[in-house]
């Protein structure tokens, strides 16, 4: 029986002692054949959910993921621990390099796939022709947050799953409040599902929020701060440019430390050198984005700063989960300036067209139609309309819900265009709505003056556990107390000789 | 420095004949006519294609430096001038950046894919010496990883005497450079349980501008591909490195269509209808034709005394400015012939 072989598959593929908290339970419905939507804390071991039924059953798991990079780094982390029937398949993969991976799919127990290339016909074709077992959703809650905006091709995962004959569906989610959840569901049309929700607070880290005047006084307090701890920690900031001019700073102003950025736009080698870096205790302190962090699994994170703060308490809550995995106490510490509301404000404003933007956008739509209908590449219709890329994509699969963009092509038809014009105008601004009351509600955790323990988790679940150290700064915690072990010195190496020698182990004893 | 000193090159060489992107598109190698003539005019082979992952808005910014540091002047029409002073600043600190290290038209497409299978081949090894087959590659594109793949397989059985030999040909290597920029190469090193330095690492470490880190490390490579393949018995494993690597230059496939028609004796009128393509695409084509191909009969398009007078024209008003050679030349001569005979002419 598959199920005996659990544990004794966990050691030797996963080289994993025991099972986490809900991941067995978890696991068992799905080699029953059960659905399962999961909403797991961050940290706590979501990927294994899927990846060891994966690795027992007979046929493939589809594992459909948001971001190529977070693909990457799974795969990648597989093949390191020794699981090397894994592969990811993206839309920029080039044709050479896809046509080789689509031919040897048969030979793969996991495949990373992105939304959008699961609406090739070639990609459903060949997936049609193999066995699969399992279908997981991560990150599932990116069907509610980004499908009905710019990644339209969330919304139809339901009929994917249909044409591969209905396997098993997983759907993760680290913040899926009720209201999500009913989201996913309702999408997939799973009614059945059997959910496991695990409260995602964490009782080892404390919360805590300081006011200070200007963006000079968040340097200060970080580099105070850092010059008592020498522990492991990520700063987080909204602005790649931002990540680099503070790195600069921290560097001069604390020469004992080791500090470097990371954000998506750096090359890959340097991406990859400073995550493995941090894992290995050779960088102390990462300012970063948000794209740090989904792929990597430190245990010993002990502080988390925010420069700024993210758009949503659901961001905040994936960013700080990112401590203190090994349950030593761990601290997050977000700064606060008069004034820092207006960098989210205008992220938020430029996600999508302006609704008084509309009309004139619609206008330039009609020209080009009157030229040619077929649209010309998206990067000139960038730069003809002045609209981002995002933006684009968003008005895009709004014209093609109205009928108004078909195979690339305008489609002219006056009472069409107009009923479109209103409904997209409507739809921008409820979105905008309810991102404001996003936005608004983090703006209200950080400036509530009750336990931030328990603002943050109300929106999410019912009660929390007891925190194991200090709760919150509104609760009564002082730096001063907190001794958390810390990184020791390592020794340096002076010439490129000697380097290279240690580089080649030439000297060593055999 | 580094990059400002390229930079800085460039200008001085263009003159006023070239608009202040074309230095731009000339260290990301772009892979228009237009650049690659520019290149070799200009004699800037050396940079072509040196910096791929140059951002438009980090050499707007230092353009804008040097102008503000009245090293170079910006002109309306986007082109830009060497000043005096300039000119002067290029001269003393010729002696002190390795300008002589790039050869980018020989190695622009060599040296990213040199690097990638030095870097996961150490990694590589290195680990597994070690015993650890748990590691996460620092390179995972599939070329560089079969590559090495199929290198390990041939290797792993002497694992302790390749790593032996690797290091002395490394070491040997490197003696050819000076500390600090051996120091950089052995720093961006990935090894067992220790990972090499980003960008931002080697600039904070050296007091160096982020900006010249990857040319620092581009002028490295270029240069030991160079010593390699003029040592080949010194350096028995590099020489490995180097077997398969990708071809440079050759011309765009579709230049290679119209290449093969001409060839069948059709003139460039009717290839355009053929390949329902604009005329002056054609001819875009055959610029590109002659650039890279020795034999072009250029007298098909531009008799004797034309080129005569093309080249006669170029040298009076020491310019490669087609507008400029147009005016001096007769009537006749039209804007196509000026760019065969410039492209042609390019190895002086």
């Amino acid at each position: 029986m598959i199920k005996e072989k659990l544990n004794e598959q966990l050691r030797n593929q996963f080289h994993i002692s025991s099972f986490r908290p809900g991941q067995e339970e978890i696991i068992n419905d799905i080699l029953d054949g059960y659905d399962v939507l999961a909403v797991l804390p961050t940290g706590s071991g979501k990927s294994l959910c899927y990846q060891l039924p994966a690795s027992l059953f007979k046929g493939a798991t589809i594992v459909v993921s948001p971001l190529i990079s977070l693909m990457e780094d799974q795969v990648r982390q597989l093949k390191a621990t020794g699981f090397k029937a894994a592969v990811a398949l993206n839309s920029f993969m080039n044709p050479r390099e896809k046509k080789r991976v689509l031919q040897q799919l048969d030979q793969y127990k996991l495949i990373y796939l992105s939304p959008e290339i699961l609406q090739h016909q070639d990609i459903i074709h060949r997936l049609k022709q193999m066995m699969i077992d399992l279908f997981v959703i991560d990150e599932a809650h990116c069907i509610s947050q980004w499908g009905h905006e710019f990644r339209p091709d969330y919304l139809r995962l339901g009929n994917v799953i249909k044409q591969m004959n209905n396997p098993t569906v997983m759907a993760l989610s680290a913040t899926a409040t009720k209201e999500v959840q009913n989201d996913i569901i309702t999408s997939l049309n799973r009614p059945g599902i059997v959910s496991h929700i695990y409260p995602m607070d964490r009782e080892n880290i404390t919360l805590t929020v300081q006011k200070v005047n200007e963006d000079r006084q968040k340097q200060e307090m970080i580099i105070k701060l850092l010059k008592r701890y020498r522990v492991p920690t990520l700063i987080y900031f909204s602005s790649k440019r931002k990540t680099e001019e503070i790195a600069v700073i921290l560097s001069n102003k604390l020469p004992s430390h080791r500090i470097a950025y990371y954000h998506g736009g750096m090359d890959q080698v340097d991406r990859i050198s400073i995550q493995q870096q941090f894992m290995n205790d050779q960088i102390d302190v990462i300012c970063c984005t948000s794209a740090f962090g989904m792929g990597i699994n430190k245990q010993d994170i002990r502080l988390i700063l925010h420069y700024h703060f993210p758009l949503q308490l659901e961001s905040y809550l994936q960013e700080i989960g990112r401590a203190g995995r090994d349950g030593k106490s761990s601290v997050s510490l977000l700064l606060y300036a008069p004034g820092d509301e207006v960098l989210p404000k205008s992220m938020l404003a430029n996600e999508l067209p302006s609704v008084e933007n509309i009309n004139h956008l619609f206008r330039e739509l009609y020209q080009l139609y009157l030229q040619n209908p077929q649209l010309p590449p998206a990067e000139e219709v960038h730069e003809m309309l002045e609209l981002n890329e995002i933006q684009w994509r968003f008005l895009r699969y709004q014209m093609e819900r109205h009928g108004i963009i078909k195979e690339n092509r305008l489609v002219f038809q006056q009472e069409r265009w107009e009923h479109a014009i209103r409904h997209i105008k409507a739809f921008i601004a409820e979105r905008s709505v309810l991102k404001d009351r996003k936005l608004d509600e983090i703006i209200g955790w950080i400036n509530n003056e009750q336990c931030l323990r328990d603002h943050l988790y109300k929106g999410f679940q019912s009660g929390y556990n007891t925190p194991l150290y200090a709760c919150c700064s509104n609760c009564g915690f002082s730096f001063t107390s907190w001794q958390p072990e810390q990184t020791q010195a390592s020794e340096n190496v002076s010439s490129w000789e000697a380097k290279l020698k240690k580089l080649f182990f030439i000297g060593d004893q055999p | 420095m580094l990059f400002d000193y390229i930079v800085m090159s460039c200008c001085s060489r263009f003159k006023d004949g070239r608009s202040i992107s074309a230095v731009y598109h000339l260290l990301k190698g772009k892979r228009s006519i237009q650049t690659v003539q520019d290149s070799h005019l200009y004699q800037l082979n050396r940079f072509y294609g040196i910096y791929p992952m140059l951002q438009k808005q980090d050499f707007d910014k230092h353009i804008h430096k040097l102008a503000d540091g009245n090293l170079l002047a910006l002109y309306n029409d986007n082109t830009a001038k060497t000043t005096a002073r300039g000119e002067n600043w290029l001269h003393e600190h010729q002696e002190h950046v390795p300008i002589n290290y790039f050869n980018g038209m020989d190695y622009y497409q060599k040296a990213p894919v040199f690097l990638e299978r030095l870097l996961l081949l150490i990694q590589t090894m290195t680990n597994s010496r070690k015993n650890n087959f748990h590691f996460i590659p620092v390179i995972d594109k599939s070329v560089a990883t079969n590559w090495v793949k199929k290198q390990y397989q041939q290797l792993y059985q002497n694992q302790a005497v390749f790593l032996n030999q690797l290091h002395e040909e490394l070491y040997q290597l490197l003696k050819n450079y000076s500390d600090m920029e051996a120091n950089i190469f052995v720093d961006s090193l990935t090894g067992y349980n220790h990972y090499g330095m980003s960008r931002f690492q080697i600039a904070e470490l050296y007091g160096l501008n982020q900006l010249d880190i990857p040319l620092i490390k581009t002028a490295i490579i270029h240069r030991m591909l160079t010593i390699i393949s003029r040592n080949t018995a010194v350096y028995p494993l590099f020489t490995r490195f180097l077997q398969d690597l990708p071809q440079e230059a050759g011309i765009t496939n579709s230049a290679g269509k119209t290449k093969g028609l001409l060839n069948k004796q059709y003139s460039a009128e009717e290839i355009a209808e053929m390949r329902h393509l604009k005329l002056n695409t054609i001819y875009d084509h055959m610029v590109e034709i002659a650039l890279y191909d020795e034999n072009f009969p250029l007298e098909t398009y531009v008799t004797a005394d034309e080129q005569k007078e093309i080249l006669a024209a170029a040298k009076k008003i020491s310019s490669f400015k087609l507008k400029a050679i147009k005016q001096e030349v007769s009537e006749a001569i039209s804007y196509f012939q000026i760019r065969l005979v410039l492209a042609v002419e390019k190895i002086s």
